[in-house]
């Protein structure tokens, strides 16, 4: 894979690559800039003093350091550690299932000789735009005794014709020529999936993985809908609760005092920075696990084999 | 798998012959059996006065009555306008943006300043809107937002954003932008990944620059895809995304006069809780108009080029 | 090749395994009880409390009920994440697994013509609710607060809660630039100008409902109509004269005064947007003045040092209309196999003596102590008022009974005194008790609250040059919203409700 690219790299007209380079580094540091400012305003902001928030707003700098905000946050240290618990769990029993699932589909869908193509593509594409509504939704879930139950977490949103067609597009870039030469091998479809389809499409799975991960990462609603076992919570939820409700936060300004707050700054303000910033943060360190298969190249190997 | 010996060209011989390609969808099917198709039955709601102790079916039916608040307003048609004018503008802008990312990245040959960079720029998809609500409020804020303390450092006079209408579209816009750029930009930039090399390699022998190569090569390898991603947001063209207004406009009313979509609107509506009936005549009505929009969309698509045509 | 194989192998033990080991997760509820034991379970807002009074008190409510009445209370919390939209969906769902919800009066007023909740007959009420009955039988209209259209659908609050609308100002800044004692509403607006003027970095007010509220009351007795989001008003001082609240030249005068007070920069122009809330503002001291009833007032400057020298005030000579006791409601599940054990249960927590102070006060000597004629003083610095446990009071509050309330003897000073003034003057007007119902006119109701959404802000906050055309412009938008045939509706109902 290296070689590869070093090859690409090497023989590129130098003064042209340059200038490449410097308008793609500008546009790329402005993008970044913007992106990242807001970011560095709430942790500087959830690290402030309540007071200087209040008064004066975010700054890039910590405006009087303080931890309240954490400390605040943090008080209900099983709660928040079974919520990250959870999340992680749907995270990954979701993520894996709904890959299997919505690439299996995929595959069929990408298939150009498969007769009721359109029709199951148009199954799935009808659901996106109409659709029953929460109500009959809650309806049937309830029916099917997912109160209170982990799977309300993990089975609903495993799968999305956005993410089938993702990756069905992608398939269809695969030249049909090493297909048909594994089809004569006499490989059936299941077999080619495994062998030729899935180690080709390492860059679109590690997309829709992302995908994945972030939407059971934010996962609340069902959450709120479903569950009331506060051991199931998960941390979006238990997090959006607090962001909710001033009145969550005014819950613990009974513990406030014994942790040496006066009742005047308990922080809310901070705290809502706070919470997005144990939110994110985790889920941060995730993404260049998956950042190595966006480099050109990383699926050569599989072609050729 | 040549299989001609085999006559009968029925139902059962496709099933037999699709039998495995069939066991790899039925999961799919059963999910979207359970889980969409089975709330279907809802839709019938939008015609139906509710009522709790009969449940969906046995309610009474009400005619059109539930669809009369959409048209009765008087506005319908600046509500439709304002809709699809800034929902067009969310999708071509955010996807111009996410495609110029995304070629940006697979040219650059800084590896390290490619991977800190496309950490950075997917930061902004994991900010609620609730905080990038009041992140922007702490922006643009009069007397110490941080727009404005930079402006009295450089010697500019502080800019009242607020009572400023026409800017808002422009704010709601950037901000849109912002939050789903580095998010969307991977499926291109995946596309980009699993192209052929062999051509790139081909077309660096011919000694084509980087532009050539950009505009000859990338971006016609990127077009099913951008064809299929812009048919996919289409179906969303009038519902607007209601957390970006109710977030960043908050309730500032002179702005949503302005900028009423139909989203707002309906939420308006509904302030005093959801009326059963009225929001799923609000989503069949908004679904009806998608559906055709799309509808003649994949027709295009389907003639421009036959895989990117989304059924 | 192979080894791959074993990775994935590997991977999906792993997957299957911890799949397994969730499943046993989720169910697990419910321990030993004698099987006879009817559970009744409680749907509140809010998060569950997590101090150990709370704890404590149900456990002993619980120990209490299992000998009485052989029924144990489970609380559930929504928290406090769109709370309606979960009861509604809980209610349409069909469920059977939970007997009674706490329920505000604008979504009470929006379900039960639905048939959303179990119909209370009198046998029902007779035969499970007895202390109920003997209360009501002093003053039967104790209880049509919770009547929709005639029909009984809910227990209310046993109280008619008088609203008095005060001000809380910074005595200590008043005093420094030489400000008489307040005597009227305009010294307090003339007040918030001074201190915004003098005061740097500080702001007059955080804009909210409660400024129109301490505007016209006192002025003119207008109570609310439940189940118009107080859109609709009525006055007070006569039989049946209702109004929408914008059509009122009170309503008219308010923009006025707030585009005054705007221009002399009580509040900024990006007020509208901010989500700083009012008492951390004002406890904070960046507002110069704080509008609310006089308990949470109250409650506030117990908050702040001192020697910012809070002062409360209330105006006006006209007394001040009971809110309404839907306000705050109880109703029942109607798939619920346990409606009698759930009403009888009800029925100790509001009309017993004994379940009422432990579950609103707590333990009698330990938390709280009587301090006669109505008051209680607090022992261990755990006021109820507070939101915190002792008792969670905002999630009870729905089981208020005036016979045995209790307000705290060590309240701010002057709290008492202006609570128990306005109680004296306050005006229990029939319509007070009445529930509108707008499901015969669900159109025009849309119509109307949505012009309301897309004007009203504006002109409250200020925002508008011209007041006049602004305002024309919302009163001719409402009109071809249908307000008319809504009034209308509003009307007759009124004069139906008032008939018997």
């Amino acid at each position: 894979m290296k070689q590869h690219r070093t090859k690409t790299t090497g023989k590129i007209k130098s003064k042209d690559r340059r200038r490449f380079n410097i308008i793609a580094v500008t546009i790329l540091s402005f993008a970044s800039f913007i992106c990242l400012l807001p970011f560095v305003l709430i942790v500087a902001g959830s690290f402030s003093d309540e007071m200087k928030v209040l008064t004066e707003g975010y700054s890039l700098l910590p405006r009087g350091f303080s931890l309240d905000a954490y400390r605040v946050l943090l008080k209900n240290v099983d709660q928040i550690v079974a919520s990250y618990r959870n999340t992680i769990l749907i995270c990954i029993i979701g993520t894996v299932g709904g890959l299997f699932v919505d690439s299996m589909a995929a595959y069929v869908l990408s298939k150009r000789d498969f007769k009721w193509r359109n029709i199951c593509s148009f199954i799935l594409y009808f659901t996106t735009v109409f659709s029953g509504g929460t109500v009959a939704w809650y309806m049937v879930l309830m029916e099917l005794g997912f109160r209170n139950s982990f799977w309300v977490l993990v089975l609903p949103a495993m799968l999305s014709f956005y993410h089938i067609t993702v990756m069905k597009s992608y398939m269809l870039s695969i030249p049909p020529s090493i297909i048909e030469s594994a089809r004569i091998d006499g490989a059936n479809d299941w077999q080619i999936y495994i062998r030729i389809i899935m180690p080709m499409s390492k860059a679109v799975l590690a997309t829709i993985a992302m995908y994945l991960v972030l939407q059971y990462w934010n996962e609340w609603y069902n959450c709120m809908l479903f569950i009331s076992d506060k051991q199931l919570y998960t941390l979006q939820y238990y997090l959006y609760n607090m962001l909710n409700s001033s009145a969550t936060l005014k819950n613990l300004i009974a513990d406030a005092t014994t942790i040496g707050l006066s009742h005047n700054a308990v922080p809310s303000q901070t705290a809502r920075l706070a919470m997005t910033v144990l939110a994110a943060g985790p889920l941060l360190m995730v993404y260049p696990f998956i950042q190595r298969y966006f480099v050109r190249g990383v699926n050569a190997g599989a072609v050729k084999e | 798998m040549g299989v001609c010996w085999l006559k009968k060209q029925g139902f059962l011989y496709d099933l037999k012959k699709y039998r495995i390609l069939l066991l790899m969808f039925l999961p799919t099917l059963v999910w979207f059996a359970v889980f969409e198709y089975a709330p279907m039955a809802g839709i019938v709601m939008a015609f139906k006065r509710y009522n709790f102790s009969l449940g969906i079916l046995e309610s009474p039916w009400c005619g059109l009555e539930n669809f009369e608040f959409i048209f009765r307003s008087g506005r319908l048609g600046k509500l439709l306008w304002n809709t699809v004018s800034i929902n067009f503008l969310f999708l071509v802008i955010g996807m111009f943006v996410q495609i110029l990312l995304a070629i940006l990245f697979s040219e650059i040959t800084m590896r390290r300043f490619t991977k800190v960079t496309q950490m950075f720029i997917c930061i902004p998809y994991f900010i609620s809107w609730v905080v990038v609500g009041s992140v922007v409020y702490n922006m643009l804020n009069y007397n110490y937002g941080f727009v404005n303390t930079v402006l009295v450092k450089l010697g500019f006079e502080r800019f009242d954003f607020y009572s400023n209408v026409p800017i808002w579209r422009y704010i709601l816009i950037f901000f849109n932008t912002w939050k789903g750029m580095g998010y969307g930009s991977v499926v291109y930039l995946a596309t980009v990944t699993g192209m052929d090399s062999e051509i790139y390699e081909a077309a660096q022998i011919d000694g084509a620059t980087i532009w050539q190569r950009i505009w000859k090569i990338t971006l016609p390898c990127l077009k099913p895809t951008i064809i299929t991603m812009f048919l996919l947001s289409m179906g969303s063209l009038f519902r607007g995304n209601y957390q970006v207004f109710a977030n960043i406009i908050g309730g500032n009313s002179l702005v949503t006069q302005e900028l009423d979509v139909l989203d707002t609107y309906i939420v308006g509506a509904m302030m005093s809780g959801t009326n059963f009936g009225m929001s799923a005549a609000a989503s069949m009505f908004q679904s009806i108009i998608c559906f055709i929009s799309v509808f003649i969309m994949n027709r295009v698509a389907k003639k421009v080029n036959e895989n990117s045509a989304l059924f | 090749m192979m080894r791959k194989k074993i990775k994935s192998i590997i991977a999906i033990i792993i997957v299957l395994s911890t799949i397994f080991a969730l499943v046993g997760c989720g169910e697990s509820k419910k321990t030993g009880l004698n099987d006879d034991t009817v559970t009744v379970v409680w749907v509140m807002e809010g998060d569950e409390p997590t101090s150990e009074q709370y704890d404590k008190v149900w456990k002993k409510v619980n120990e209490m009920l299992l000998e009485d009445l052989n029924v144990q209370v489970e609380l559930e919390f929504l928290g406090y994440t769109n709370p309606d939209n979960q009861k509604q969906l809980r209610l349409a769902s069909g469920t059977n697994d939970f007997e009674m919800m706490k329920m505000g009066g604008s979504l009470l007023a929006q379900l039960a013509p639905r048939f959303a909740f179990a119909e209370l007959t009198d046998e029902l009420l007779q035969e499970n609710m007895p202390l109920m009955m003997k209360a009501l039988e002093i003053d039967p209209t104790r209880i049509e607060g919770g009547k929709v259209d005639g029909v009984q659908y809910a227990i209310p609050m046993m109280k008619t809660n008088i609203s008095n609308s005060c001000v809380a100002i910074r005595g200590d800044l008043r005093e420094k630039y030489g400000l008489d004692v307040p005597t009227c509403k305009e010294d307090i607006y003339e007040y918030i100008k001074v201190i915004v003027a003098n005061e740097s970095g500080m702001m007059g007010l955080q804009k909210s409902l409660a400024l129109w509220s301490f505007y016209y009351q006192g002025d003119v007795s207008w109570g609310a109509l439940t189940g118009t989001d107080n859109y609709v008003l009525f006055d007070a001082t006569e039989e049946c004269n209702l109004f929408m609240k914008y059509t009122t030249e009170e309503y008219y005068n308010y923009a006025l005064l707030c585009r005054e007070l705007k221009e002399a920069g009580c509040w900024s122009t990006d007020a509208i947007n901010d989500s700083r809330s009012a008492e951390d503002l004002f406890e904070s001291g960046l507002t110069a003045a704080y509008f609310h009833n006089v308990d949470t007032c109250g409650m506030r400057a117990q908050n702040m040092p001192e020697e910012w020298n809070v002062e409360i005030y209330r105006f006006g000579d006209c007394g001040d209309v009971a809110s309404s006791p839907s306000a705050s409601t109880m109703v029942f599940n109607p798939n619920s196999e346990h409606l009698e054990s759930a009403l009888q249960v009800l029925d100790l927590f509001m009309f017993d003596e004994e379940y009422y102070n432990l579950i609103q006060l707590g333990f009698e000597g330990e938390n709280w102590e009587d301090a006669g004629e109505g008051y209680y003083r607090d022992l261990d610095g755990n006021l109820p008022e507070t939101e915190q446990y002792k008792g969670n009071w905002y999630a009870t509050w729905n089981l208020i009974n005036k016979d045995f309330e209790r307000r705290n003897i060590e309240n701010y000073t002057g709290v008492n005194e202006i609570f128990n003034k306005a109680q004296e003057e306050g005006i229990v007007h029939p319509l007070t008790k009445m529930i509108f119902n707008s499901e015969v006119i669900p159109t025009e109701k849309a119509v109307i609250w949505s012009e309301i959404s897309r004007y009203a802000n504006a002109l409250e906050f200020g925002m508008v040059a011209d007041v006049d055309t602004y305002y024309k412009n919302l009163i001719n938008a409402l009109e071809t919203a249908g307000l008319d045939k809504f009034m209308a509706e509003v009307q007759k109902q009124a004069e139906e409700f008032l008939k018997n």
